[in-house]
């Protein structure tokens, strides 16, 4: 057997594969650019479930601070709402001195929530279209062709790994030059435009936490008015003047009291406890969010910059790596919230 | 010439605002200040009526902040839309080469059915190869996988 007649085709087919090789590393590169982009859109949801929340924030805290004007008194399940529901007094609707002091009917908080989802929508869209560009299935494939050269006893199974790996790397190093290209372009044609439009969803998102906090003091008040009123009740026999300013747990409390006030008193407290929990947690998402969008627009920047010193989709697959640990904690952070 | 708020200042103001508010809660929470109930529902109505402002002021800001960035939203929805337009035109021109590709492996596989001299072959791989040719001129090569 003539080995020498073997060498051309063996060192045919490791250039062929050394070849293929460094393009499956581009290839995986650019994969990360895609996880980056399908990381963003899995946000979607919890993005619009946080931007809807606003105008339901809204609500909830008209529901503390001004309950509809036929109900005197606002109906709050007690331990014993079952056999017997309470009502506590609700302070009517301040008089509003000026307009920006009128309590809102969340019509504005509606529309800015349904404002805040369509952009969060145009924000996300553009990074899952950076993801369409490193797309992996822009690469012709040659399979067939090799399988009929060999089936044809035209070439060896060697040499067809050989002749498919290299025009497959020729594709693929020509998709990557324009997927790299395509990609360039479009982060510098949105560079702009994207940190101002974040810049608007960072202002609605920190107006979200201003609604937030006084949904929060509603909350607070109002359970706080209601745990107050059952102490004043059972501790001190009934409000009086002489009860103002004492609306503290008495020493040794709980045991001091009698069980049912007790429980009454702990099961409020609960609710108080769980519905400012669940304040507190979107208060959280607002943090997350701002850290999320930040990424997004710290991200495309670095693909601007890196474009602009002719980067490799490999250099430009490290800058989006860089981010992708803090978009990925973001995203999380927002998705516990609203989940 | 009166000016206007921007979405910034306004978002500042109300954050003015909410934090006077928190800034007197936390105040009378801290030293247990006791107000009698006239005092205690008027501080409560300031104190809704500084929240209701920050609430509306913020949401004031968030709609100017939106009026003030429709046009750079339009911008990134057509930069979306052209890099969308681009992939699929990349995808469309891989599916033409594979298409093309697979009709040379087709004609391959024909010519060495005829050479066989086998006619069931011969008329399988035309077959293959009609329908090779037919799914290039259609577009309709699969999906890279």
């Amino acid at each position: 057997m003539d080995h020498r007649a073997h060498r051309p085709v063996q060192t045919f087919a490791a250039l062929c594969a050394a070849v293929q090789l460094a393009a499956c590393n581009q290839f995986v590169d650019l994969a990360a650019v895609q996880k980056y982009a399908e990381t963003t859109a899995s946000a979607a949801a919890s993005f619009d479930a946080l931007a809807r929340d606003y105008g339901r924030s809204c609500r909830r805290r008209r529901s503390f601070v001004a309950p509809p004007a036929d109900l005197r008194f606002l109906a709050i399940p007690l331990a014993d709402a079952v056999e017997s529901p309470r009502t506590i007094a609700v302070a009517p609707a301040p008089a509003a001195p000026s307009s920006m002091s009128t309590l809102s009917n969340c019509t504005a908080e509606d529309a800015a929530a349904a404002e805040w989802m369509k952009r969060n929508g145009i924000v996300l869209g553009y990074v899952r279209s950076l993801g369409a560009l490193a797309g992996a299935d822009q690469v012709p494939k040659f399979d067939a062709l090799g399988t009929a050269l060999v089936n044809q006893n035209v070439i060896d199974q060697t040499q067809d790994d050989a002749f498919t790996g290299l025009l497959g790397a020729i594709a693929l190093s020509a998709t990557h030059a324009g997927q790299e290209d395509a990609i360039a372009r479009t982060a510098r044609d949105a560079a702009e435009p994207l940190r101002r439009a974040v810049k608007a969803l960072k202002i609605i998102d920190a107006s979200y936490a201003n609604q937030l906090q006084a949904e929060y003091d509603a909350v607070n008040e109002t359970y706080k008015t209601r745990i107050c009123d059952e102490l004043l009740a059972v501790i001190h026999q009934g409000p009086s003047a002489a009860n103002v300013g004492r609306c503290t747990l008495p020493p040794g409390f709980p045991s001091a009291i009698p069980s049912a006030s007790r429980l009454a008193v702990q099961t409020t407290s609960a609710d108080a406890a769980r519905l400012i929990d669940d304040v507190n947690a979107r208060r959280v998402a607002t943090v997350e969010y701002a850290k999320a969008i930040d990424t997004i627009v710290a991200t495309n920047d670095d693909i601007v910059r890196s474009a602009d010193r002719k980067a490799s989709a490999a250099q430009i697959a490290a800058i989006v790596k860089k981010h992708f640990g803090d978009l990925v904690t973001a995203v999380a952070g927002v998705q516990k919230a609203v989940k | 010439m009166p000016q206007t708020l921007d979405a910034d200042a306004l978002l500042a103001l109300a954050n003015g605002f909410a934090a006077i508010a928190t800034s007197v809660r936390s105040t009378l929470d801290n030293d247990a200040i006791a107000l009698s109930p006239g005092q205690s529902a008027a501080l409560s109505s300031k104190l809704t009526s500084l929240d209701t402002m920050a609430v509306n002021l913020s949401t004031e800001a968030a709609k100017i902040a939106f009026d003030d960035t429709a046009g750079a939203a339009a911008q990134i929805a057509a930069a979306t839309s052209a890099a969308c337009d681009e992939a699929a035109a990349m995808a469309r021109n891989a599916r033409k080469i594979t298409g093309v590709v697979n009709v040379i492996a087709a004609v391959v596989a024909f010519g060495g059915a005829f050479g066989s001299g086998n006619p069931a072959k011969v008329l399988a791989e035309g077959a293959n190869l009609i329908a090779a040719a037919q799914a290039s001129k259609d577009g309709t090569v699969p999906d890279q996988a």
